[in-house]
This record gives structure tokens, sequence and C-alpha cells, in this order.
């Protein structure tokens, strides 16, 4: 992980290999469709969230491309294993390419660590591709002895642009 | 070429079914934009977006650029944001402010009116045919209509009156602007934007299609389930996005008994559905706050009339229930462009207006878990008709014993598509007047 030495410092090599671990697996899970695996990633009371506007600051009064709870990645989750979805009768795959762990900040009081990495994104579908990139920002936060993700934030450069269906977790 | 017998409406369209052609064939979809798009009234902008003199929103009308301006009077006027002089595009901006509307190429500045204010070296012109002064040489206004907010414009000099073509379906703003307890609206929230695979005609042609809603959305009505099961268990009510998914499970006894009725011009409107009404505590104190604004028996009868969705034909869907907007954009033959808008309503509670949102990212944002198995379908349509013109697609159920004066059906028939082909008819085949 790399970042500021003095905020670096303030965790320890452990607690910096767990969260390099946890995000490595975050991406290479929805790589493989293992979305169980991946939704356990994640903390409980957990946000997916992908603004619609370049440094969007609300999800309440304004709209997004995606702004999902547990129980709404859960319905998610169901609809792309289902097997009943006529949009994804044929095969969806996706492929990341994730940048270095920028340790962004922790917050005192919780010690709720900030890490953001740059990715890449190659979804195929129908004889067709089409690319992401962005910036991923993680809250990723100590439950017992793991860490775990609360939010999961995805700004995409081309985040007010039109777009076609997107199904999967990006 | 379009005297060509190939292209006349007679060729194509039947009461009860049209040929595969009118969704695939790139010549008649550049006729549909002259005769349709620029005749018909297009919805623009709502004026709530440009509050102040100078405030501008550019989008399209039948592909071309506008600009949705205010005056310093007032008034609201829909330009082409065209330069007059070698015809550079003036703005890009979706929306902004200006005191001068300045072309970037050689600096010719107009009035937020269209009127042209300067022109740079105007003697480079004396003695020739272009007269500085005169009119011709402003950005040309639109002709347009302010109803309530809603702000239309038509670019043909011929087409039918504003109040002859809205008409009846009027009914579904009316139901919008009622439903603000100051009793007025305000667009907030944000835009969504889709790309839709298919001809403009197609998405229009779903609206009120009671038969689809159980075989397309399995998928997100199957997901949905399991949720639903849990938040009753554990809470006893069931989250917005959850309900609202739900909403497409409803019987073919209950769609059948959902009422929808066509208007002249191609326009419809479909009552009657369920609409999630998740948050009891939060709709009680909404419904307190019309009751006070606009007094009880007013506040009632306007909740009542309950419009899923009413379309304006050829451009325009509103939900006034939730306060959703969509406006379609024409790409080409077998593209479309729909953006999404939500309306927030004057003096409601923010909890209720926050329920819009919601509605928008459930139901109209990209990652919908209910949107793309209906674009999944407008697209096989598109592959379909794109097969060949020996196919002509039956716009049959529920035709029988149709008399022509029947406005009224349910979303188990399939006369608001005859109603809308009717329309597209009498446009395409107008002559070329202007
Ligand atoms: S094109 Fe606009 S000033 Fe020349
Ligand atoms: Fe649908």
């Amino acid at each position: 992980m790399q970042g500021d030495p003095q905020l670096l410092a303030q965790l320890d090599d452990a607690a910096r290999e767990k969260i390099q671990w946890l995000l490595d697996r975050e991406t290479e899970y929805l790589d493989q469709g293992r979305y169980p695996e991946w939704l356990a990633l994640y903390a409980a009371d957990c946000t997916y969230w992908v603004p619609a506007v370049p440094g969007q600051v609300d999800a309440v009064d304004h709209v997004s491309l995606f702004f999902e709870d547990r129980a709404l990645m859960e319905m998610r989750i169901a609809r792309l294993t289902g097997g009943d979805a006529h949009s994804l009768e044929l095969p969806l795959r996706v492929s990341h390419v994730t940048g270095p762990a920028l340790l962004a900040g922790i917050d005192s009081e919780t010690g709720e660590v900030q890490v953001t990495r740059r990715f890449q994104a190659t979804e195929y579908q129908d004889r067709r591709t089409r690319d992401f990139a962005g910036l991923f920002t993680y809250y990723v936060t100590p439950v017992n002895d793991a860490w775990r993700i609360r939010t999961k934030r995805v700004d995409l450069v081309d985040c007010d642009g039109p777009f076609e269906p997107l199904q999967v977790f990006i | 070429m379009y005297a060509d017998n190939r292209y006349s409406a007679d060729a194509l369209v039947r009461p009860d079914a049209v040929n595969a052609r009118v969704y695939s064939d790139a010549t008649l979809f550049r006729l549909e934009m002259h005769r349709i798009f620029t005749r018909s009234w297009n919805y623009v902008g709502h004026a709530s977006q440009v509050p102040k003199p100078g405030d501008f929103f550019q989008t399209e009308v039948a592909r071309r650029s506008v600009l949705m301006i205010r005056q310093e009077d007032g008034e609201i006027c829909v330009l082409r944001n065209r330069c007059g002089h070698r015809g550079a595009r003036i703005v890009t901006a979706r929306h902004g402010h200006c005191g001068v509307l300045r072309c970037p190429y050689h600096g010719w500045t107009y009035h937020p009116d269209g009127r042209l204010k300067s022109i740079p070296l105007p003697d480079g012109y004396t003695g020739t045919e272009l007269d500085v002064d005169a009119s011709t040489e402003r950005l040309p206004a639109l002709r347009s209509a302010n109803y309530r907010g809603f702000v239309f414009a038509r670019l043909s000099r011929t087409g039918p009156a504003f109040e002859d073509w809205l008409g009846g379906a009027r009914r579904a703003l009316d139901n919008m602007v009622d439903r603000a307890p100051d009793g007025e609206l305000e667009v907030a929230g944000g835009c969504l934007r889709a790309i839709q695979r298919n001809n403009w005609k197609v998405y229009l042609e779903n609206l009120h299609d009671g038969m689809h809603p159980a075989v397309v959305h399995q998928s997100s009505i199957a997901a949905s389930q399991p949720q639903q099961r849990k938040a009753l268990a554990e809470t006893g009510t069931v989250p917005l996005p959850v309900q609202i998914i739900q909403g497409n499970a409803q019987s073919l006894r209950q769609l059948g008994s959902l009422e929808v009725t066509c208007y002249p011009h191609g326009h419809s409107d479909m009552r009657g559905f369920r609409e999630p009404r998740s948050d009891d505590a939060v709709f009680d104190s909404y419904q307190a706050a019309l009751e006070r604004g606009q007094g009880r028996d007013n506040a009632l009868a306007t909740l009542d009339l309950n419009i899923h969705n009413a379309n304006f034909y050829p451009n325009f869907s509103v939900h006034p229930s939730f306060m959703q907007v969509r406006v379609l954009f024409p790409l080409s033959v077998n593209r479309t462009l729909i953006e999404h808008w939500t309306l927030r309503l004057k003096g409601a509670p923010d909890e209720f207006n926050r329920r819009h949102i919601v509605y928008a990212n459930t139901v109209h944002s990209p990652s919908s878990l209910i949107k793309p198995d209906d674009l999944e379908m407008y697209h096989r349509v598109q592959v379909g008709v794109e097969e060949g013109s020996g196919l002509w697609i039956s716009n049959h159920r529920r035709a029988e014993g149709e008399e022509d004066g029947s406005r009224s059906s349910t979303a188990l028939s399939e006369r608001f598509i005859r109603n809308q082909y009717r329309a597209w008819g009498q446009y395409m085949s107008a002559e070329d007047a202007g």
C-alpha cells in the first residue's frame, strides 16, 4: 500500500496486508462471478455507490448510477445468479486491472480506513466489449479480527454520460 | 424519393398492423424526423431549469440543438443554437448563464432573444447583400409554449396549434402541478441518460403494455421475493425499491383493470396501477401538507387520479405519482436516447421528495434491475424487424369492435399503439408545406 508515510505509519504491517488482500479479492471475485464470496467481504451495513456526476456528495437528494444497501446488493446478486434474466442469457464477462492502493485517510474515532485505487475494466457480452475507467474509493472497517468494506464508491470518468444497462457491479 | 410509393403511410400502416420497415428503414427515419418531429410539439425542458434572465438549458428538437433561455421580461424563448454567420454551434454547455450569446468563431453576438447584437468589422458588409440589422440574421426562435412550467417547442411553421396538440392529455401535467402543496414544481436531483439499441417507436409501444411485465421482468420479480419476505418478517414493512419491482408482479386481471385513455395526436395515459406506498408515515405527512395547501377535497381528487404514465407523442412521457419525466431523443433508426429527470414538489416533506429519487434509481437508472430486460426485448424486436420487410407487426390485441371514437381501453389492449400509428400516418402523409 502506498501513501503519505506519516499516515501509513498509523497502520501496522498486518493491517496493511489484510486490507491489501481484501481489496485484491474484491475485484477478483467480481471478475470470477463469485458474488456470495464477494459480498462476504463487505460489512453488514454496507453501501455500494456509483455517483451520476463528478464529485457527487449526496445520494439521497440526487440520482445515482448505483446506490445500494445490502438488501439491494443481495437482490442484484439473486438476479445475476438466478438464471432467468433475459438480458443475461448470453454470458457477460468482466476483467479488472487495478492500480496501487493508496491510503487516503484514517478516521481517528472509528478506525475506519479510506483507500483509493485507479481501475480499468473491460466488459464483454454478445460480441461487444466496452470499457470502464475511474477511481475506486473504499471505506474499510475493522470487524472482529478481520477488515471489511463498509462502502465502495466508484467514480467513473464518464459517470454523467449516457449508458447502456449496467448489470454487474463495477 | 419521398413520392416513392414505398414511403407512403398507406403502404406501411394498417389500422391493426405496421410493416417492419417503419422500424428499420433509414430513409423513413429521416422522413420521420422531418415530418413528425419538426411538426409536432416536443418537450424541451422545465421552466425551473432557467430561473433567472439569461439562464439557458441546451437540448435537442428533431436532432437540432436548441437553447431554452429566460428573457428579461420573464418569458422563455427556445432558440436555434447555430450561428447565423457560418453555422457554428454557439453553446456546448448543457446549462449556464449568459448576458449575450457570443459565437466563439468570429465573435458575432446575439441578445438572449436571438436578435443580432453586434458583428465585428460591420463596414465589411457595406454594399453587400447581408443586412446586418435584419431579423433574418438572428438565431431563429422556435414556436414555444409554456404549459404550467412544462416548456414545449415546434420547429416547423406548419403543424398543430399547441392547445390542440396537447388536448385532454394535459390532465397528467395538471395532476403533477396539483400534487405540489405549494402549487409549484422544480427539476431537482439530476439526470439519468440511457441508450437503447432500438427504434424510438419500439420504446413508446411498450409503455402501457400490460402483457409484458410478468414475462419480461421475471428475473427481477423473482430476485425481489426473498427480500420482500425477509423485510416483512423482520420489520413488517417492505423497502420502496422492493415494492416498486413487485409492481410488475400484478396479475393479468389487475393489469386488465388499468384504464388506458387515448387522445388525438398519438397521446395516451394509463391509470390505476398499484403504486407502492411503502412508508405510510411519510405519505401521510405529505398528504397532510397537500390538504393544507390545496384543501382536502382537491387533494383527494388529485391523489385519486393516479396516472402511472402519460405519453405525449412523440418525445415526452411523465409518471405523475412519482414525479418522473422522460424525454426521448431518436439518435438513428436503431438507436434512441432517453433522458430521465425528477421533479420536486414544492412544499412537500423532503422525505417524500426523496422517494422520487429512489424511484428513479430503481426504475430508470442504467443499473436498474428492471430495465435491462425491457431493453433486451426492444433490441430483440429491432434485430427481428431488420431481417426484412416481409413482416407485418401485429397491433391486433383487443381491436375487435373498436370504434374510432372509443378512447378508453385497458393495459391488455394494443389500442394505444393503434392510436400512435393513427397520428404517425397523419403526420407522415401531410404535404411538405414548410
Ligand atoms: S461562425 Fe459564428 S461568428 Fe462566424
Ligand atoms: Fe417493462
